[in-house]
C-alpha cells in the first residue's frame, strides 16, 4: 500500500463534498402543493403542424382545438351547438344553411367576419394547400369541387351577405353538414396573419379564436399556452397551459407520479396498477371508434357468399380477446357504430360466439370439409405488439373454431394502406375511428360503394343514403340504426372490438368534458387548491 | 502534418458519400410510402399524388438521389415530410446543440467519475475501494442504457423527490441524463485509467521519486498521474463522438429536444429527409472525431508520426 489513511480521508472528504454540490445544484425537483391556474398535459408527438386545414392526427387537434374555433363546437355529449355562430336557418329544401355570427375577436383584436370564414374554407380547398381533409369536410358545398380541382378560386356556394351573416350552399340536403363544421379544417383564421407569415405562419404569426392563446413551441420539447382573456365566452379559468412532449410512456407514467403532470392517458400495460394505486384518479372513457377485420370481397371471392362471412364472425370469442388479450381495454364489437355514437344499440342482435352455428354455415356455403377453405391471408400493422396478438389471436380462434387454414402476414404501415387502397388483400386488420360524432362517418362512408370491401348490401346503401339527407334528426339516427342491424348480421367485416381507454388526472383538477372524441377544449378546466 | 490533416479530409469524403447513398435507397426501397403514413387511414389519394410530386418522391430514384447530394452540398436538406412547411436544416440546428451540451455534461461525469474512481482503485489496490470501483464499473458496462435510465428515475425522482424526472433547461435536469449517459464511458475510463495508473506507479522514476522523500500526494498526482493519463485523454475525444450519437434513446427517455430524439422520431415516421441529415451528421462527426484523436496522438506521444 503506498498511500496512507490520511490521503483517503482526504480523498473521501472530497467526493462527498462533490456529492453535496450536485444535490444542492440539483435543488427541489417536486413542485409546489399550491399553484396558480396552470395546468399540464403532455402531448404524445410534436404535432406535425398548427394549421387548422393540414392535419389529421390527433395531436396536432388536440392543440389546435385550444388555439381556435368554428361555427359549431360540440357539447359534452357530443352533439353540435353554436360555437362561433350564435344560430343558424336551414332553408326548405334542406340545401341552404345561413349563419349568425356573434361577436367574437381574433388573438390580435379584430373582429371575426363572415369574409374571415369564406376567405378560411375557400384558402382550405385550395389545391396548392394540399389540405388532406378539406374535401371530406368542406366537399358538400356548390363549388367546392371546382376549388379542389383548381379550376375556381372560390366556391360559388360560400357567400357572405355581411359582416355577421354567411350563407352555404350545399349539392344537396345533407344533415350530417352542421357536424362537420366541428372540424379544424373549417376553422376560422385571419388572412393578415397567413399572408405575414407564409407557409410558417402558425410558428411566427399564429393567431386563433379560440380560450388559449399559443406563448411558445419549442419543436419536440414543449408548447406553452395562455388564456385568451377576451374569449367570447368570457376568459378561462386557467391562466396557462403547459404541454410538454413525452414519447415515452413510462416517462409520462413517472412524470405524474412525481407531480409534473396533471392529466395524462394511461398507458394500457399501467391501468391495472393504476387502479389499484390511485382508484380515485383513472377512469374510463370510451371512444368512439371500431377495430374489426376487412375482408376483400372482390380478391377473395369465397368471402362474397354472406355465410362465411357469417360463419368467421361467429367463430370468434370476443370476450376473451377483450379481456384476456387486451386486459379490459376493449369491449366486444357486432356492429359498426360505436358504443356513445348515436344510432348504437347495446343490445344489438348479432353474430355472437357459436363455433358450432359457424360451421353449419361454412358447409351451406359450399365448404363442409373447412380444410379445403382456400387459406386465408390475414395482413396487419407490423411493428405494433397489439396488432401481432389480435392478428394470432384471429387467426387461432378461426383455425381451432372453424377448421379453415389462415395465414398471418405483418406489413409495414404505409404499405399496408397502399394495399388496401388499391384492393389488393384478402383480410387486413385495421380500424376506424369517428372524424365527428355523426353515424354517417360509419355507416356511409365505410359502407356505401365504393368501398374499401367492395362490400355492397342494397338495402343498407338505400338506408344510409336516405338518412344522410333526411333533415329529422330522430327519423335519421333511427335510419342509421336500422342499417346497422343488418350489418350486423350481413356482415361486412369479421367485427372485433371498440377500444376503450383510461384518463388520469389529479384531484386538483376540475372540470375537464370528456365526450367519445375526446375531451372539449380546456375552457372548463380549474386547478383547485 | 498538414498535408496528414487533409488526406485525411479527402479519405473521408467516400466514406461519407457512400453512408449518404446507403441512406438515401435503404429508404427508397423500404415499402410503403412516407406520404401515405403521414396522412394515415384517411388519405386522399389525389393529395397524397400532389405531396408526391412536390417533394420529387414521383421521380426516377437516380434523379431524386442526384437532387438530394446537389442540395445537400448547398447545405439544403429539403423539407421535412411530416412537419409540413419546416425545413430539415431548421430541426438539426435546433436539436445539435442540445445534444452537445449533453454529451459535454456525460463527458464531465465520465471525467470526474471514471478518473477519480480509476486513481482510487489503483492507490489502493486490492483493497475494498479497488473491489467496489471495479464492481461499479463492471455494472455499468452491463446494464443497458433505459434499465439505467428507469432506475435512477425511480430512486431520485419518485423516491426521494431530489431531481425531475425528465425536463430540459434548468441545470438540475442534465444530471439524471448526464450520468446515464456517461456511465458507460466512465467505466471504461476508470479501467483505463487504474490500468494506466498502475503501470506508471510500478516504473523506475516513481520508486526514485518516493525515495527522494516526495509527499506521496506530489508523487501520485505530479508524476504518476500526469504521465498515466496519456492513453485516457486519447480516448476521451472518440468518447465524446460516442456521447453525442449514443444520446437516442436517453433524450427520448428524458423528453431532450436533442438530434437524437429528432432522429428517433423522423425513423418512426419514415421522414427521409431528417433520417438522411442526421445520419449524416452523425458520419461527419465520428470522421472528425476520429481524425481528432490522431492529431490528439501525435500531440501527446511525439514519436508517432503521420506522412
Amino acid at each position: 500500500m503506498i498511500i496512507s489513511m490520511k490521503g483517503s480521508r482526504r480523498v473521501f472528504f472530497a467526493a462527498a463534498l462533490v456529492a453535496v454540490i450536485v444535490f444542492a445544484l440539483s435543488g427541489l425537483a417536486g413542485v409546489d402543493a399550491k399553484r396558480a391556474q396552470v395546468f399540464r398535459t403532455p402531448l404524445a408527438s410534436e404535432p406535425p403542424s398548427l394549421d387548422p386545414a393540414l392535419p389529421t392526427d390527433l395531436t396536432s387537434l388536440e392543440v389546435i382545438n385550444q388555439l381556435f374555433d368554428g361555427l359549431v363546437r360540440f357539447d359534452e355529449d357530443g352533439m353540435p351547438v353554436p360555437g362561433l355562430a350564435k344560430s343558424w336557418d336551414v332553408s326548405e329544401d334542406g340545401k341552404t344553411y345561413t349563419f349568425h355570427l356573434r361577436d367574437a375577436r381574433f388573438h390580435n383584436g379584430r373582429t371575426v367576419t363572415a369574409a374571415d370564414f369564406a376567405w378560411s374554407w375557400n384558402r382550405a380547398l385550395n389545391p396548392d394547400l394540399k389540405s388532406p381533409t378539406a374535401e371530406l369536410y368542406l366537399g358538400d358545398i356548390v363549388g367546392a369541387k371546382d376549388v379542389l380541382d383548381g379550376k375556381a378560386k372560390t366556391a360559388s356556394g360560400i357567400k357572405v351577405i355581411n359582416d355577421k351573416t354567411l350563407q352555404v350552399t350545399l349539392d344537396a340536403p345533407k344533415a350530417y353538414f352542421i357536424s362537420k363544421l366541428t372540424y379544424p379544417v373549417t376553422f376560422v383564421i385571419p388572412r393578415e396573419a397567413v399572408e405575414k407569415g407564409g407557409d410558417r405562419w402558425t410558428e411566427t404569426h399564429l393567431i386563433g379564436t379560440g380560450p388559449f392563446k399559443l406563448k411558445s413551441w419549442v419543436h419536440n420539447f414543449k408548447l406553452s399556452l395562455v388564456a385568451n382573456k377576451d374569449y367570447y365566452l368570457g376568459p378561462p379559468k386557467l391562466d396557462a397551459i403547459e404541454m410538454p412532449i413525452v414519447q415515452d410512456e413510462h416517462t409520462t407514467v413517472a412524470m405524474y407520479e412525481s407531480g409534473e403532470l396533471d392529466y395524462i392517458n394511461v398507458p394500457q400495460k399501467y391501468v391495472d396498477e393504476f387502479k389499484k394505486k390511485h382508484p380515485k384518479e383513472i377512469y374510463q372513457i370510451a371512444n368512439a371508434n371500431v377495430f374489426y377485420i376487412g375482408l376483400g370481397l372482390k380478391v377473395f371471392p369465397a368471402l362474397e357468399d354472406k355465410r362465411v362471412r357469417q360463419a368467421l364472425n361467429l367463430a370468434i370469442n370476443r370476450d376473451v380477446l377483450c379481456d384476456i388479450i387486451l386486459e379490459h381495454t376493449a369491449i366486444p364489437a357486432l356492429g359498426v357504430l360505436p358504443p356513445g355514437m348515436p344510432g348504437y344499440s347495446k343490445d344489438l342482435n348479432g353474430l355472437e360466439f357459436n363455433p358450432k352455428r359457424a360451421k353449419q354455415l361454412l358447409a351451406e356455403a359450399g365448404y363442409p370439409d373447412p380444410k379445403k377453405f382456400p387459406a386465408l391471408t390475414i395482413s396487419y400493422r407490423a411493428g405494433r405488439q397489439t396488432s401481432k396478438q389480435v392478428a394470432e389471436f384471429v387467426q387461432a380462434q378461426l383455425q381451432q373454431n372453424l377448421g379453415i387454414p389462415v395465414l398471418l402476414q405483418p406489413l409495414e404501415w404505409g404499405k399496408l394502406l397502399d394495399d388496401v387502397y388499391e384492393h389488393r388483400l384478402g383480410a387486413w386488420f385495421i380500424s376506424w375511428w369517428a372524424d365527428y360524432l355523426d353515424p354517417q362517418n360509419f355507416l356511409s362512408l365505410l359502407l356505401q360503394p365504393p368501398n374499401d370491401n367492395d362490400y355492397d348490401n342494397p338495402e343498407i346503401t338505400r338506408l344510409t343514403k336516405q338518412a344522410d339527407v333526411t333533415p329529422d334528426q330522430k327519423k335519421r339516427i333511427e335510419l342509421y340504426r336500422k342499417a346497422n342491424e343488418l350489418a350486423a348480421l350481413d356482415p361486412p367485416w369479421i367485427y372485433l372490438y371498440h377500444q376503450i381507454s383510461y384518463n388520469a388526472k389529479k384531484p386538483y383538477v376540475k372540470g375537464i368534458v370528456e365526450t367519445p372524441l375526446g375531451h372539449l377544449p380546456y375552457y372548463t378546466v380549474s386547478i383547485a387548491d | 502534418m498538414l498535408r496528414f490533416i487533409v488526406q485525411r479530409f479527402l479519405a473521408a469524403i467516400p466514406t461519407i458519400f457512400a453512408i449518404a447513398l446507403i441512406t438515401f435507397f435503404m429508404g427508397y426501397f423500404a415499402p410503403g410510402d412516407p406520404i401515405s403514413i403521414m396522412l394515415g387511414e384517411k388519405g386522399d389519394p389525389d393529395v397524397i399524388a400532389s405531396l408526391r410530386h412536390e417533394y420529387g418522391l414521383d421521380k426516377p430514384a437516380l434523379e431524386q438521389f442526384g437532387n438530394y447530394v446537389w442540395n445537400a452540398l448547398h447545405g439544403d436538406f429539403g423539407q421535412s415530410y411530416f412537419y409540413r412547411g419546416r425545413p430539415v436544416s431548421d430541426i438539426i440546428w435546433q436539436g445539435f446543440p442540445v445534444s452537445v451540451r449533453l454529451a459535454l455534461a456525460a463527458l464531465a461525469i465520465q471525467i470526474l467519475l471514471g478518473v477519480t474512481a480509476g486513481i482510487l482503485a489503483a492507490v489502493y489496490k486490492d483493497s475494498w475501494i479497488d473491489r467496489l470501483s471495479m464492481f461499479l464499473a463492471m455494472v455499468a458496462v452491463s446494464v443497458p442504457s433505459f434499465v439505467l435510465a428507469l432506475f435512477l428515475m425511480i430512486v431520485f425522482a419518485l423516491q426521494l423527490g431530489l431531481l425531475p424526472v425528465a425536463g430540459w433547461g434548468e441545470p438540475q435536469h442534465y444530471i439524471l441524463p448526464a450520468v446515464v449517459l456517461g456511465a458507460r464511458s466512465a467505466a471504461y475510463t476508470a479501467r483505463l485509467t487504474r490500468s494506466s495508473m498502475l503501470d506508471v506507479i510500478r516504473q523506475d522514476y516513481i520508486r526514485t521519486a518516493f525515495s527522494k522523500g516526495l509527499a506521496r500526494r506530489v508523487v501520485i498526482l505530479k508524476h504518476a498521474f500526469r504521465n498515466a493519463m496519456i492513453p485516457v485523454i486519447t480516448t476521451l475525444a472518440i468518447s465524446l463522438g460516442y456521447l453525442m450519437t449514443g444520446s437516442f434513446i436517453i433524450e427520448t427517455i428524458f423528453n431532450i429536444p436533442g438530434i437524437g430524439r429528432a432522429s428517433i422520431v423522423s425513423i418512426f415516421q419514415r421522414d427521409y429527409p431528417v433520417i438522411q441529415a442526421t445520419t449524416l451528421l452523425l458520419a461527419v462527426i465520428f470522421v472528425i472525431t476520429n481524425l481528432v484523436v490522431d492529431i490528439i496522438y501525435t500531440w501527446v506521444d511525439p514519436r508517432i508520426k503521420y506522412s
